[in-house]
């Protein structure tokens, strides 16, 4: 790289821009970790630093975990088993075809139009999808079901599982798996026994960002459900309305909300810039 | 079939047994919505007072062109896309920059640029609303602390789109940043040392070295945030509903929830729905015209 030495002072004035774009980002997290540790009392005073500002307390915590745990858990709860099932079902089927893509040269329509073709659905706005899968849910008797939201949501996230898959695929050489298929392996159990452990690092980080996009859907859980099966995302933008200026209160939430595909997330940052490219951009 | 990846398979038809599984989740829900959206724009339907559609041809869409307000929800939409990608790929791109020149906590920067993505856009819109509160929010104190005179937000007309867009681009430039990075590390040397060695200056070096090596990647991400910020809703929803004071923040999105699916006018809200699909085509066309088709996926 070209990299002439900068004078002192660009790169003092660089190093400030840095920490000054860094807070910027995470700041909003901190802030609702430290509301969740204030009283009532303290929240509108805005202190920032605990223990020096504020007496720190775990009463929201508390709070949210007993007196409303009910209303938590089961938004927790549809929110995990959605996730999981959705990232489960995308990842099988996804696996699938992005072996197919990435070994077998398709005759009639060429690989790169299977491909784009797949992804292609990622494009289509949600806002123009929504009002016949309403239709359609309702027709099945499946409003206020997981099911309808985890059907909704391995649609949206197939294209990023088979795109990774394929790529990963790609990746490897080919002598192993045709060792095993001249042993007489089919080309599934190939797949199964010998590409599969092989490219286990893809296998994880699409599953995650399956589960970090389902977890994190909004639109269709908030049109599809209503009662029952209100995963978190939908639960906490409603919390707005009833509580108010608590603050506490919706801060607790958020964090309960944001763990999980964060630190998923941070487990997977090699392959998370291909991933959300759908492998446009080599990370 | 024995051979992978043998150009001519003995029998054609079992490599479709692959994608099959995929083709048919993505044709039965995508495919069905797709084609029903459609069928049920070319009607007035409301599902709770008359359950049979009227057929009535293009008229919801020509009702829709002349309606203002929707014409000023196309306008709002455009300034948003416009605004907030503009904002995303200058920050991202500087920020790409000095990340690629940090010698220390180069991983904790990385790292602290995935909160915000990995943040559902909902709770991110929830979140700033908080702080965007006139009187108890963050962002008037600290404006009050600079001697600022403070801003009513999302609560008043004119900042109302201003705000919208400032928590996109705050949710959105890391996205925009760790793709560039990844573009920039990927940058063959040998042109730089080339550059060094005529005397280039640094700004030289960008605009005529990084710039033209990475347009494919600019591209790309150019397109991802554009087609993105077009559809958005859950931010704008949580921070603007019913479009904010005057309507300044209905963007289409909102329009199709606000004005159509909220009154149950179904065929008028997939009518919406069509109109959004085709300013997104159309835009990405206009984008990957202006760049020579360089954000193909290969």
């Amino acid at each position: 790289m070209y990299r002439p030495q900068m004078p002192l002072w660009k790169r003092v004035l660089m190093s400030i821009a840095m920490v000054i774009a860094t807070v910027w980002l995470i700041f909003p997290i901190y802030w609702a970790v430290i509301t969740s540790l204030k009283k009532p009392a303290d929240v509108f005073k805005l202190s920032f630093i605990p223990f020096v500002q504020f007496r720190p307390t775990l009463e929201n915590w508390q709070t949210e975990l007993t007196l409303r745990a009910k209303e938590v858990f089961g938004g927790l709860s549809t929110s995990f088993i959605v996730a999981i099932s959705a990232a489960a079902v995308a990842l099988a089927i996804g696996t699938l075809a992005g072996y197919g893509l990435a070994r077998f040269r398709y005759q009639r329509w060429k690989n790169k139009d299977i491909a784009m073709w797949i992804l292609s659905q990622r494009f289509l706005p949600p806002a123009a999808t929504v009002i016949p899968f309403f239709l359609m849910m309702r027709k099945f008797g499946l409003i206020d079901s997981p099911l309808a939201l985890i059907l909704v949501n391995v649609t949206f996230t197939i294209p990023f599982t088979v795109m990774i898959l394929r790529d990963a695929f790609g990746e490897l050489p080919l002598e192993l798996e045709e060792s095993a298929l001249v042993d007489g392996c089919t080309p599934f159990q190939t797949l199964v026994w010998i590409a599969l452990p092989l490219v286990a690092p893809a296998l994880v980080s699409a599953a995650i960002i399956s589960f970090a996009f389902t977890w994190n859907e909004f639109l269709f859980a908030f049109i599809l459900t209503y009662s029952k099966a209100t995963p978190m995302t939908v639960i906490i933008a409603g919390t707005q309305d009833v509580q108010g200026v608590q603050f506490w209160y919706v801060s607790t939430r958020m964090l309960t909300a944001v763990i999980p595909p964060t630190i998923l997330a941070m487990a997977i940052q090699r392959y998370i810039v291909r991933g959300l490219t759908l492998g446009a951009v080599k990370g | 079939m024995r051979r992978v990846g043998s150009p001519k398979s003995r029998r054609a038809l079992a490599p479709y047994c692959w994608v099959m599984p995929s083709v048919i989740v993505i044709v039965g829900v995508m495919g069905y919505a797709f084609a029903k959206g459609f069928s049920i724009s070319l009607t007035k339907w409301n599902p709770f007072l008359n359950p049979t559609p009227v057929p009535v041809g293009l008229g919801n869409y020509v009702k829709l062109l002349s309606d203002p307000l929707f014409r000023h929800s196309v306008y709002v939409t455009v300034v948003f896309a416009a605004g907030s990608v503009g904002a995303e790929m200058l920050l991202g791109m500087a920020g790409a920059l000095m990340v690629q020149k940090l010698r220390f906590l180069k991983g904790l920067v990385r790292t602290s640029m995935l909160i915000p993505m990995m943040l559902a856009p909902a709770i991110a819109g929830l979140i700033w609303k908080l702080f965007m509160d006139i009187d108890f929010g963050l962002l008037n104190y600290f404006l009050s602390l600079l001697g600022l005179p403070e801003i009513g937000w999302i609560a008043d007309k004119t900042w109302v789109l201003p705000s919208v867009v400032l928590v996109d681009v705050w949710q959105w430039t890391p996205f925009v940043v760790l793709i560039l990075l990844a573009g920039l590390q990927s940058l063959p040397p040998e042109p730089y040392e080339a550059a060094e060695i005529d005397g280039a200056t640094r700004l030289q070096a960008f605009r005529y070295i990084t710039l033209p090596l990475m347009k494919r990647v600019i591209v790309i991400t150019l397109l991802f945030r554009t087609i993105f910020s077009l559809r958005a809703f859950d931010t704008i929803f949580l921070l603007a509903r019913g479009g904010g004071p005057g309507q300044n923040a209905l963007t289409l999105s909102m329009y199709l929830y606000e004005r159509a699916y909220i009154p149950f006018h179904m065929g008028m809200a997939a009518t919406a729905s069509y109109i959004i699909l085709i300013i997104t085509l159309l835009i990405t066309a206009v984008i990957l015209g202006l760049t020579h088709g360089a954000g193909s996926t290969e």
